[in-house]
């Protein structure tokens, strides 16, 4: 029944005439490969975010929790504020001591003025222990991290990132001395680059001793501590997280019917919120693209339309010589995928060109993901589209009267 | 071969029902060569239509080698024309992005006729008919006399029991004109039955015999 080398003449067949026709069938390759590329261009763009964000947090694995204040956006707009304080920090630590290792307290310095001779910045600050350098592998390329004595002595050394170096015009950065809201600091270590994450400079950033900076806000004000942990034993995060929230309820005074007003995450979760951001971002994406080859493909359904009515004649001979109603429409049908496949293939290899010449801007680390699957998704989507866009123009051809088209 | 008996063709109108055929009867053998001659309006095309399968009629039969014509459904009635008929028109209808061998391997492909046969019998037809030299020629770089010869090749190659011709001398001058007909002759000696329509006397008068077609009434005509 299904007569191989009679398709492929038949495709041949179409492929002339599309030859023939090659500004129409030029026109719509263009029209669903910009389509394609834009689609291409925007997941890629998502994907690699994504990626990078999961290379952020790789040393915050399974086992790593998070502790954070938080209040819901109305609680926010009542003038209400949560934190979690250097108390509640001790005392979860004390609590944890045993199933957990490197707890770390980070310490945000809103507004911190960096100044170095007659340059004035404000990168983002922190304070926090040895311990986030594991935490978050953010490793020194020159000098050393802030240590536990560093801590302890509340001494005035900082870390500083390349950007902070540079912004700065530090020189040999190391051993250098800058001011941080106008106390005295000397630099100890620099760290290792590690480029952008959804706009933000991740080497513009200053690191203290969280004692330091403890002393550096004064104590009128109660600083709002984020705390990360390793669990020793994964199986155990759950109730290690029961435990912190039980422990900070009881802390926070919280009624039965209270919800909680912080955090306790485990890595995963924080990787969602980021992700469900991404998501929505790449569903807009793919709706928009997705619009606007449903108005390219009512243009298409057009432009075949009116190559019916200028080949009337060429249709109405076929039929005379014998050409059926299913080989007309099949006709028809064949040349619109193919041009909506191709116009898909050219579509997934610009946008994917056009991405990797994006990366080169990128830090190496950035990797331009696109995976195999998409692109075949892509294409038989293409593919079904000119299918689709093929049906009204191959119904009306298989119909027309072969002696009325003949005497057209 | 052919045999029309009583066949009636009426269209709907605002005046009511207007009989474009008033019971034709028409008789073809397998070796004729036979004219239908009228004038524009007489009912030529619809009775050419219904020769070659395209249009239905509303009484009488139409028997093609004892297969009654009417009863075919729409597919069977692709196939029969595709086995039994071979057309040729007034205006060619060659498809003008194809070359002139693609064109007459046309209806060879629609048979599913391998492609080393298609080339051998399309290039066999052109010998035939003197195109041999124009295989790779585009129709527009033809002249009138020569798209017709294209367009009989095509109608020819599948070897048709019937060569149905619509004006097939219309378009051209007297000299192509003369040509084509005697074209028509020597097939017909060859043994093809061809049925041709046409309007002007001079022509019908190259044929074997000669029907009349006056306001839906064929009668065996002296030209």
């Amino acid at each position: 029944m299904f007569n191989l080398p009679f398709v492929y003449d038949v495709v041949l067949h179409v492929l002339e005439s599309l030859r023939v026709n090659a500004l129409k069938s030029s026109l719509i390759i263009v029209s669903v490969g910009i389509g394609v590329m834009a689609l291409v261009l925007g997941l890629t763009f998502s994907q690699t975010l994504s990626r990078s964000l999961v290379w952020q947090f790789e040393n915050l694995g399974s086992n790593t929790l998070t502790v954070s204040s938080y209040l819901p956006l109305s609680e926010q707009l009542k003038g209400n504020k949560a934190i979690i304080n250097h108390g509640e920090y001790e005392m979860i630590k004390n609590a944890v001591s045993k199933q957990t290792a490197n707890v770390t307290p980070i310490i945000s310095i809103n507004q911190a003025v960096v100044r170095f001779q007659d340059k004035s910045i404000q990168p983002s600050a922190i304070g926090t222990t040895f311990s986030y350098m594991k935490m978050r592998s953010r490793f020194v390329e020159k000098g050393r991290f802030i240590n536990d004595a560093d801590n302890s002595q509340r001494r005035r050394s900082v870390v500083i990132g390349k950007t902070v170096a540079e912004d700065l015009s530090l020189g040999e950065a190391v051993g250098q001395y800058i001011t941080i809201n106008n106390e005295w600091f000397i630099v100890v270590g620099v760290l290792a680059e590690k480029g952008n994450l959804l706009g933000i400079d991740l080497d513009e950033l200053i690191i203290m001793p969280y004692q330091t900076s403890q002393s550096l806000l004064g104590n009128g004000v109660e600083q709002d501590v984020l705390i990360q942990m390793n669990v020793n034993d994964v199986s155990s995060v759950a109730s290690l997280r029961n435990h912190i929230v039980q422990l900070l309820r009881e802390q926070h005074n919280l009624a039965q019917y209270q919800e909680n007003d912080f955090k306790v995450e485990t890595t995963d979760e924080l990787l969602s919120t980021f992700n469900s951001v991404l998501k929505i971002v790449s569903i807009t994406l793919i709706c928009v693209v997705g619009l606007s080859l449903i108005v390219a493909s009512v243009g298409m359904t057009n432009i075949f339309l009116l190559s019916i009515n200028e080949r009337t004649n060429e249709i109405g001979l076929m039929m005379a010589i014998g050409a059926g109603r299913k080989f007309i429409s099949s006709l028809f049908i064949i040349e619109s995928s193919v041009l909506t496949t191709i116009g898909g293939v050219v579509g997934l290899f610009f946008g994917y060109l056009l991405a990797l010449f994006a990366s080169l801007a990128l830090p190496e680390k950035y990797v331009i993901e696109f995976p195999v699957s998409m692109g075949i998704y892509t294409v038989t989507f293409c593919f079904l589209l000119g299918l689709l866009v093929s049906l009204l123009p191959a119904s009306k051809a298989c119909t027309l009267s072969p002696s009325c088209a003949l005497s057209k | 071969m052919i045999s029309l008996q009583k066949v009636r063709k009426g269209y709907h109108s605002s005046e009511g029902v207007l009989d474009v055929l008033k019971g034709v009867d028409l008789n073809v053998q397998q070796s004729d060569f036979v004219s239908l001659l009228g004038r524009s309006g007489e009912g030529k095309s619809t009775l050419l239509n219904i020769l070659g399968g395209f249009d239905s009629f509303n009484s009488g039969s139409y028997e093609f080698n004892g297969i009654e014509v009417s009863s075919l459904n729409s597919s069977e009635l692709t196939t029969f024309r595709m086995n039994n008929i071979g057309f040729v028109f007034q205006s060619f209808h060659l498809i003008k992005h194809l070359t002139v061998l693609k064109n007459i391997e046309l209806p060879l492909l629609l048979q599913k006729v391998s492609k080393t046969e298609r080339r051998v019998r399309s290039l066999a037809m052109l010998k035939r008919l003197g195109l041999e030299d124009k295989q790779d020629y585009y129709p527009r770089q033809l002249s009138g006399g020569q798209c017709q010869r294209v367009a009989i090749a095509r109608a020819l190659v599948v070897k048709p029991s019937l060569i149905l011709a619509d004006e097939p001398t219309g378009s051209l001058d007297r000299e192509n004109a003369d040509s084509i007909l005697n074209l028509f002759q020597e097939l017909n000696q060859e043994g093809h039955c061809i049925v041709l329509v046409t309007h002007d006397p001079l022509v019908a008068q190259r044929t074997n015999r000669t029907y009349k077609l006056q306001q839906g009434v064929l009668r065996t005509g002296n030209v």
